[in-house]
Formats: C-alpha cells, sequence, structure tokens
C-alpha cells in the first residue's frame, strides 16, 4: 500500500478495483485519536517553551557514567547562577534520583502539572526512582502475553508525560539523560526534534569506541548540530593528583574525534571520591581545583558556549 | 486508523465504545450514508497498545490528570511519591512568554505537527529523520 489508491482482488480472475488509501480520505472520523495524539505533541511544545537549552547526554553503550556526568554537570551549571533541571530517560535503570539527593522528595500536584522537587544544588529532577517502591523493577500493567507489542510505546508515554506533564518552569537547561541504546536516543528525537545541544559519553574502551560510533552516526542523521564528546574515565585521579594515571589500555577516546571530527568537550578521570559523593547525591562537580573538579569547570564552559542556554536568557 | 464503507465510499464515522471489563474494546462505526454499522473489536493486548498511545477511542470524555498513564500504568508505585495538590506551581514561571530558543524550537514542531495533520506525506518523511509514528 502506498498510500494512494489500492488494487484490491476481485472474486474473478483479473477482476480488481480501485479502493481510497489512508491519505485520500478525510481525517474526521470522530474517533479523534490523531487529535488526541496532537495534542499531546502541542503540551510538549507548549511546556518546553520556557527552556533555554535541552541539552542530552547520551551515549548508546551502557555503563560510560552518562547519569555520574549529568549529575555532575547539573550541579556545575546551578552553581553559576543558571536555573537547571534533570530529566533521567532512563526509566528502567534510573540513579539521577539517588545522585541528586532526591529520595525522599515528593512531587507535587499543581493546577497545571507536577512539580519537580529540588535536589543538589538546587537541580530540578524528574525520575522513576521516586515513583517507584524501593527494590521494585519498573513494570507496566497489561497484558503479560506479548508484552513487547505495547511497552515500548508505554514508555515513550512516560518520557513524554515527564517533558510534558511536569511544571519545569522557567529553565537554562534542560538536561536529559538518556538510557543505553541507540533506538533510546531515537525516541528521544521524536519528541525533541532540535535538542540544544548532544553530550556523546564514552570511555577509551575500544568496545565503546564502536558502539558510541553508532550513536554519533544516527545523531548526524538525524539532522542533531551541536554534538560535544566527553571521554568519561580517561584516567584514575588520586587525591591530591597533578595528573591522571592510565586506567584503560585503549585510545577510544582520541580515535572517536578523529574518526567523527567531534570536537572534545571534556575529558573527566575516575576520581573515587568523587565517584563515592555522587552516589552519595552529593556530586561535586566543578567545586574544586581536583582533576575531576577541574574537568567539570570545562564542560560547563564548554556547554555554555557551546549550547547557550543561559546565553539565551532575556 | 479509519474506515471506508466500500458500498459507499464514505468514512465510517465513530459512533459507541463500549469497555466489557475483560481488557478488551469494542467501538462501533456507522456509515454516515447508508448507515450500515460495524464494530471494531480489540483483544486485551491490542486494547493495551491503544491505551500506552495515551488516546481513547471517541474522545476523552473528562480531562487527563497530569502524568496520569505514569500513575495509572506503574505495578509497584510508590504510595507516597505524591503530595496533595496544591493552588500554585510555586512561581516557577509556568505563565511566562516563551524564549526565543523555545519558539524556534515550537515552531519546528508545529511544521512537524502540520505534515501529520495534512496527512499528505508519511511523517517519516521528515528530512532530519524523526517519524513520530502517530
Amino acid at each position: 500500500v502506498d498510500g494512494t489508491e489500492t488494487d484490491i482482488d476481485g472474486e474473478a480472475a483479473g477482476e480488481s478495483r480501485k479502493v481510497r488509501g489512508y491519505a485520500e480520505v478525510s481525517h474526521e472520523t470522530g474517533s479523534e485519536l490523531l487529535e488526541q495524539v496532537l495534542g499531546q505533541r502541542a503540551r510538549v511544545s507548549a511546556r518546553l517553551g520556557t527552556i533555554g537549552a535541552i541539552v542530552a547526554i547520551a551515549s548508546g553503550k551502557g555503563g560510560v557514567g552518562k547519569s555520574a556526568v549529568t549529575a555532575n554537570l547539573a550541579v556545575s551549571l546551578s552553581r553559576r547562577g543558571a536555573r537547571v533541571g534533570v530529566l533521567d530517560a532512563d526509566l528502567n535503570g534510573p540513579s539521577l534520583g539517588r545522585m541528586l539527593g532526591l529520595l525522599g522528595s515528593r512531587l507535587v500536584d499543581g493546577p497545571s502539572g507536577v512539580v519537580p522537587p529540588a535536589g543538589a544544588a538546587g537541580v530540578l529532577g524528574i525520575s522513576t526512582e521516586l515513583l517507584l517502591r524501593e527494590d521494585a523493577p519498573l513494570r507496566w500493567k497489561g497484558p503479560h502475553a506479548d508484552r513487547f507489542v505495547w511497552l515500548g510505546v508505554t514508555e515513550a508515554a512516560v518520557l513524554r508525560e515527564f517533558l510534558s506533564d511536569v511544571v519545569w518552569g522557567e529553565l537554562d537547561y534542560l538536561l536529559v539523560d538518556i538510557p543505553p541504546g541507540t533506538d533510546k536516543i531515537g525516541r528521544f528525537l521524536d519528541l525533541v526534534p532540535d535538542p540544544a545541544g548532544v553530550l556523546v559519553v564514552t570511555t577509551p574502551s575500544e568496545v565503546a569506541l564502536s558502539v558510541v560510533s553508532r550513536s554519533v552516526a544516527m545523531l548526524r542523521e538525524a539532522g542533531v548540530e551541536s554534538i560535544g564528546v566527553v571521554g568519561n574515565m580517561s584516567g584514575y585521579a588520586s587525591p591530591g593528583a597533578v595528573q591522571p594515571l592510565p586506567l584503560f589500555s585503549g585510545d577510544g577516546i582520541r580515535r572517536l574525534t578523529e574518526s567523527t571530527g567531534l570536537e572534545l568537550w571534556a575529558e573527566i578521570p575516575f576520581d573515587p571520591g568523587m565517584g563515592a559523593r555522587t552516589d552519595g547525591g552529593e556530586p561535586p562537580g566543578g567545586s574544586d581545583d581536583s582533576l575531576f573538579g577541574k574537568a567539570f569547570q570545562a564542560l560547563a564552559d564548554r556547554v555554555e558556549r557551546g549550547v547557550g542556554g543561559r546565553e539565551a536568557a532575556p | 486508523m479509519k474506515f471506508l464503507c466500500l458500498s459507499c465510499d464514505e468514512v465510517m464515522a465513530f459512533a459507541e465504545r463500549q469497555l466489557p471489563g475483560d481488557g478488551t474494546l469494542t467501538a462501533i462505526f456507522t456509515c454516515p450514508a447508508c448507515k450500515r454499522e460495524m464494530a471494531l473489536l480489540t483483544n486485551p493486548m491490542e486494547t493495551q497498545l491503544v491505551t500506552s498511545l495515551g488516546v481513547e477511542i471517541g474522545g476523552r470524555t473528562v480531562p487527563q490528570q497530569p502524568m496520569q498513564q505514569t500513575r495509572m500504568g506503574l505495578d509497584s508505585p510508590l504510595e507516597e511519591a505524591f503530595e496533595a495538590p496544591v493552588s500554585r506551581d510555586l512561581g516557577r514561571g509556568g505563565d511566562r512568554a516563551p524564549r526565543e530558543s523555545a519558539q524556534l524550537r515550537s515552531r519546528n514542531g508545529q511544521t512537524h505537527l502540520c505534515r501529520l495533520c495534512h496527512g499528505a506525506r508519511d511523517p517519516r518523511d521528515h528530512p532530519r529523520g524523526h517519524g513520530s509514528g502517530a
């Protein structure tokens, strides 16, 4: 079926008749399905109307530290005076509720939506971690048979509600932590076709390189113009160290920037102490002159220059 | 999804929705010309798929609660996740005029929506590759 007239086999051999295709008939069926879908999209656009820059933190690869980068970048930007919100799009493996110190906070029903709680450094956040009983896996009500048919649609709807039904208010930046899988990047771009920027997080690992390269290709196909590479765990930073020590044997960060032509926006060393603070709900961001802190200062500088959330503020 | 009465070449109009309560759904459509009726019957999985889209065949009879699908869909919700309603949004600028960058983003989105409204092309034909699946 190509959207135009359709051949339907008649009862007698060789006979056929022309039937109008989907695109040729009116949408006015009274079922109002399309109208409702369009209304959902309009609510997303309206809600995001007071946000200066939407920045996705993605990778495609799991375990590269996207959520930790998101939390520390959010805190860094907030401490510079920006108004920052964080959307944890990792519905099945949420961690930003904990990292931003939001656990135990409650969402508030307001007249125009759900007011998100404020966590570390005043960063607003929404995460399924705030909605689920502790240790409960994310499961959705519905028929168990053939769950795969509707599960993806349900999760996309939840992500849409996180965008449209949360009272983000006037923000300079909304950071969106995208879960692993290039399909999840596509799902985000369906809802937000024009993000101000996407930070692609990778590690020196050669395995990460191949996966992240696919994500970069997908982002470019989608027309995303501002893509920056964040090399996470680029080395090991012991307390007081002046230079990071090697952590991985691979050279994936450099090879990714060379093969894609993308700019390296920051290299972030692994610092066990900073990691523990992040896991404990107090991400330090760029609060000190440690190697870790300097890396996040540099990343916040680059984000401010690159995606213009605060520069766009009235 | 549309139904075309082949006898009359007319799009059949939605008439009635029935929810028997067993997870199935019945939607009745009528040809505006010859008044012939037909019923769309969905099994629980198909009904769930429609529900997951956040739509109701025939339109909504009551406004949707914010984050309704999330709240209603979670199998193990945290009971105390939400506080009682408040009369204001804590002064976070929800009524302010959209910023310039947001207006541009919104305009791009509206262009995308208009293509869907007119149904002239498949939304997946978007030059940047963003299909809506609607």
